[in-house]
């Protein structure tokens, strides 16, 4: 009497019988499946792209948002050179004037200012015909 | 009139205070000048950082350029392989039963 050892044991699969359509459709499914898993693998590659193109954007609007910024500083910078380069201004002023178109009466007169945007101040001295010297404070607003 | 001490007086005070103001400007002047020259080398260090941060964009650009190539031929193939896919599907339908049979037997072999 002799016994089968472990490895002499055979045991069969279960046999299942499938119709010819039936046998066509699960080959269908099953090249479909196939292809799903190939896809499903290069969309999964086309959302980490993605992920990484979002980060470049993010980078992108993090940069601008810099330069942004920096350029704020910088024309806030220009106008506090323009408003310095504004500032008062030394001015002198000669001239020749007559009063009621009398030729006679001719003066020489000289205005010396200290000029603002809006306001000048300064002093100003008149020689007129007759050798008289006048002079005084000026102060005047720019209309227009 | 005015007596000559009185004019002589009037006159120095407005010398005066022309030459103070002549001062008063010559020194706010020297102050701006430097103020100025300290505003344009600090406008000279933002431009550069501007400058360094457009080099940036423009290399992150270049990434996204490239991002975007790679997503395209990924979609190109995901079609691709769509069509592959109705393509084997149509196959399957005209292959001789014993083609059907080698197919499981390639699959699953032992």
């Amino acid at each position: 009497m002799a016994f089968n050892s472990i490895s002499q044991t055979v045991i069969r699969d279960s046999v299942v019988v499938l119709s010819e359509t039936t046998a066509r459709e699960v080959v269908k499914d099953l090249v479909r499946f196939d292809v799903c898993r190939q896809i499903s693998k290069e969309q999964n590659n086309v959302i980490e792209l993605q992920k990484t193109k979002l980060t470049a954007f993010k980078s992108i609007i993090e940069e601008l948002e810099y330069q942004k910024e920096q350029s704020n500083l910088l024309v806030e910078n220009q106008r506090k050179i323009i408003n310095k380069l504004q500032g008062p201004k030394l001015h002198l002023y000669v001239g020749i004037r007559n009063d009621n178109l009398n030729l006679t009466t001719n003066s020489i007169y000289s205005n010396l200012l200290f000029c603002t945007r809006k306001i000048d101040v300064g002093c100003h001295a008149t020689l007129q015909v007759n050798g008289l010297v006048n002079y005084g404070i000026v102060a005047q607003y720019k209309v227009f | 009139m005015d007596s000559f001490e009185t004019r002589i007086l009037k006159e120095r005070a407005l010398i005066t205070i022309v030459i103070l103001g002549i001062l008063f400007l010559a020194i706010r002047s020297i102050t701006y000048a430097v103020q100025i020259d300290d505003l344009q080398d600090e406008n000279i260090v933002l431009r550069e950082r501007i400058l360094e941060s457009e080099k940036r964009v423009a290399i992150i650009k270049k990434t996204v350029d490239t991002v975007t190539i790679e997503i395209e031929k990924k979609v190109e193939k995901i079609k691709y392989l769509k069509k592959i896919e109705y393509v084997k599907v149509k196959m399957v339908d005209s292959m001789p039963i014993s083609g059907v049979q080698q197919y499981f037997t390639d699959r699953y072999k032992r």
